[in-house]
């Protein structure tokens, strides 16, 4: 006779049983005697979360997790008729500074390491989430901002609050108390350091000078720049943010530049113009922004690699 | 084989005129200076003296009817073609006007003046530097601006030669600020008011080993006999009027001289011709020649030399045991020098030389860059351990210096730029963005806003 559990004992009770040669009662071991569906057999336990067969479990249960709530506090955005932004206030509100704890400090909140692509997917929705947080606070809902933060806090560097403090961001440059702005600029391995000061009101010699015009004079290392370029191109390059924006007129220019050679040094000069000048006349940022003037040029010399001559160049291919 | 070159120099330049008459009639002489232009200096020498009868203008008729015939049925087919406004935009010069001595003045600075080309030209004559003959073959009619540099040489002139003593001018100043032009100028002002002029363009010839010599055992010196026939051919050539009125104080009085020497109270312009005959003699001639020159008080006389820093080195010649020749050992830099230091005077008159920073062979040295308390912009300074000669310490003490400004100013760079747009010597339509670009890129200086500038360059 099947050893079943009393409830069900009483139920087969009822039918008389003949005696069999397997009459003798099989050992089922009491656990799996606990779920039972009728007329099938034990039930495989369910997992507890849908992620149990992944090899990720714990980080993507929080990965989901937290989509989900994004979803749900976007969704009470807008609701609360907050989001979506109008494009101004979009660019108003810029970046939103966060300091999120790193792949090793991670590893100590998920109990197992994760890999870079993961991290970034679990950053990429934190820092959806903190920008849905700094909104809310803008527009005075602070109880959606703090629902947030309790969700995102356990994820952001315990010292988060000492790094706040030292960091102001990024540093736009500023005229100082003589009116020059300091940039700077680099392309290749050279940096140039830029400072730019607006030319002097011309006192005018005696009625035949008044046809004349002030000129912007450049000096690098020292040295005027037509004597520290010789070349015409690297003199072009170096003149062009003033060229362009018309302030040839306008702005001297001091730089101290280092590394490279002429045209790398030429082009880091004429970056750090460029950001200077757009601090000094911000009118002529769309000129700039359209001559990708302030451009850092990310061009480097490649690396040479294992088994060619030089970074693409390969060895010469023999038939035998 | 040189009589063949000129004949197919001389076949070339025919079709290419005619083409060029084929295509403009409009200033024939304009046309031509530009067609030449990639011509050697031969050929274009040939070309010249081929239509020298040709005057400019629309009324211009060729004497030679072999270059120019059917002229008729060109003309008509002349106006049916080239009416595309590409062909009607020349050069056109005859706005400019040439230079004379009340056009320099200081409301006209900035202003483009012609080099007058009326016979005797100077220019031709005495020949100009290299780098200044590169600047002529840029536009059609070779021009300079009236610089502030222009008006104040012109008074220290004034004043050096009314002191007597204090009459040893040299230009100076960084590579490409114009040196020679502003001595070019300077001649041009001292012809027009009837100075007697003897000017050397490129003193690097009379030390660069390019004319004969021979040691004088007299003087212990070597003479140049062609080089001094050729500078007294060229002052015959100038044929001031002075040279004729003007007699020798002493007699022509050298030993063994070939007969017709020239006596006292017989007139300079025989003297001269005695030189040009008597090649031998020439250094001798040359040599009373400027002696008498400069004692005299009746005509202004202006010794300019250009190289100037040439005749403070040593030489290229060699004497026959091939040791180099100090430049002061040779007949014509020795007279130069003589005048420079102030041994022999111009009473009436100066001397004014130009230093040239194109040659690098011939840098200022260690004598005269102290002497004239040159900057870095003339090369590295001498330092303690340089050798210094005392001859050429010697030539080099008194002579004052007169320095150029290392910038353009506005103005006079608007005037060079205003000669070339008209000249259509520019790739694009000049802008103002274009000349302040190009003027902040050569830091003002003349030679680099020119040619690293303007000709160089193909922004707009």
């Amino acid at each position: 006779m099947l050893r079943v559990r009393p409830a069900l004992r009483v139920a087969f009770k009822r039918v008389p049983r003949r005696a069999m040669a397997t009459d003798s009662i099989p050992f089922i071991p009491p656990e799996s005697t606990k779920r039972m569906i009728r007329g099938r057999g034990p039930v495989q336990p369910m997992p507890e979360s849908p992620t149990f067969f992944s090899g990720h479990s714990a980080y993507l249960d929080r990965v989901y997790n937290l989509e989900k709530q994004l979803n749900e506090f976007t969704s009470l955005m807008h609701r609360a008729h907050i989001t979506p932004l109008p494009k101004v206030a979009e660019h108003h509100i810029g970046h939103v500074p966060s300091y999120w704890r790193d792949v090793n400090e991670m590893y100590q909140i998920l109990g197992k390491a994760i890999k870079g692509t993961q991290y970034r997917r679990l950053i990429s929705v934190l820092t959806q989430l903190n920008k849905l947080r700094r909104v809310a606070l803008l527009c005075g809902r602070e109880d959606i901002a703090q629902s947030i933060e309790k969700i995102i806090t356990p994820y952001e560097k315990s010292n988060k609050a000492v790094l706040e403090s030292l960091s102001t961001g990024r540093k736009r440059p500023e005229p100082d108390e003589f009116g020059r702005v300091y940039a700077v600029g680099r392309r290749k391995t050279s940096s140039a350091r830029v400072w730019v000061i607006k030319v002097k009101d011309q006192e005018f010699r005696d009625a035949s000078d008044r046809g004349s015009v002030p000129v912007a004079s450049c000096i690098v290392n020292g040295i005027p720049a037509a004597q520290y370029f010789t070349h015409v191109v690297d003199r072009e390059r170096l003149f062009r943010p003033l060229k362009l924006t018309g302030l040839l007129s306008s702005y001297n220019v001091f730089a101290l530049v280092r590394g490279g050679g002429t045209t790398g040094q030429a082009e880091a000069i004429a970056v750090g113009m460029a950001k200077a000048l757009e601090v000094l006349q911000p009118n002529v940022k769309p000129i700039i922004k359209q001559a990708k003037l302030m451009r850092r040029d990310p061009r480097m010399v490649e690396r040479k690699k294992t088994n060619l001559a030089k970074a693409r160049k390969a060895y010469t291919w023999v038939k035998r | 084989m040189f009589q063949v070159k000129i004949r197919i120099g001389l076949v070339a330049a025919k079709l290419q005129l005619l083409r060029l008459y084929r295509m403009h009639r409009r200033s024939a002489a304009n046309a031509l200076s530009k067609a030449t232009r990639g011509f050697t200096k031969r050929e274009f020498k040939t070309a010249q003296r081929l239509l020298a009868s040709v005057p400019s203008g629309s009324k211009a008729t060729p004497s030679s009817p072999s270059l120019f015939s059917n002229t008729s049925t060109q003309k008509r087919q002349d106006d049916q073609m080239l009416l595309h406004p590409l062909y009607r935009e020349v050069a056109d010069q005859t706005s400019m006007q040439v230079f004379e001595s009340e056009l320099v003045n200081e409301g006209n600075i900035g202003l483009a003046l012609a080099f007058p080309s009326k016979t005797p030209d100077p220019l031709r004559i005495f020949g100009i530097p290299k780098s200044v003959e590169k600047t002529f073959d840029l536009v059609t009619r070779p021009f300079s601006v009236v610089r502030r540099p222009t008006l104040s040489l012109r008074q220290t002139l004034e004043n050096a030669r009314k002191s007597g003593s204090d009459n040893r001018i040299v230009i100076t100043g960084g590579a490409g600020t114009g040196k020679s032009y502003l001595l070019l100028q300077t001649i041009i002002h001292c012809v027009a008011s009837n100075w007697i002029v003897l000017y050397l363009p490129r003193a690097i010839d009379t030390v660069n080993c390019t004319t004969p010599y021979n040691y004088e055992p007299r003087t212990q010196t070597f003479l140049q006999p062609m080089l001094s026939e050729k500078l007294l051919r060229q002052l015959r050539d100038m044929g001031h009027s002075g040279l004729k009125k003007l007699t020798l104080t002493n007699d022509f009085a050298i030993d063994s001289a070939p007969p017709g020497a020239p006596k006292k109270g017989q007139r300079l312009i025989e003297l001269i011709e005695y030189g040009i005959l008597e090649v031998s003699m020439a250094p001798f001639v040359l040599e009373q020649l400027l002696a008498e020159l400069a004692s005299q008080t009746q005509y202004p006389f202006l010794l300019a030399i250009d190289d100037f820093q040439a005749l403070y080195s040593q030489s290229q010649y060699k004497t026959p045991q091939f040791e180099p020749i100090e430049s002061f050992h040779l007949s014509v830099p020795r007279l130069l020098l003589e005048y420079a230091c102030g041994s022999r005077k111009i009473h009436n008159g100066a001397l004014l030389s130009a230093l040239s920073m194109s040659n690098t062979s011939w840098l200022p040295k260690t004598e005269i860059y102290e002497a004239l308390n040159l900057d870095l912009t003339h090369g590295k300074r001498p330092d303690a351990w340089d050798k210094r000669s005392e001859a050429y310490q010697h030539y080099a003490a008194g002579l004052k210096a007169f320095r150029m400004p290392e910038r353009l100013e506005i103005k006079e760079a608007a005037g060079i730029l205003d000669v070339m747009k008209n000249d259509r010597a520019l790739l694009s339509d000049p802008s103002d963005q274009l000349f302040l670009s190009k003027y902040c890129e050569s830091n003002g200086n003349p030679k680099e806003f020119v040619w690293r500038g303007l000709m160089a360059t193909l922004d707009s």
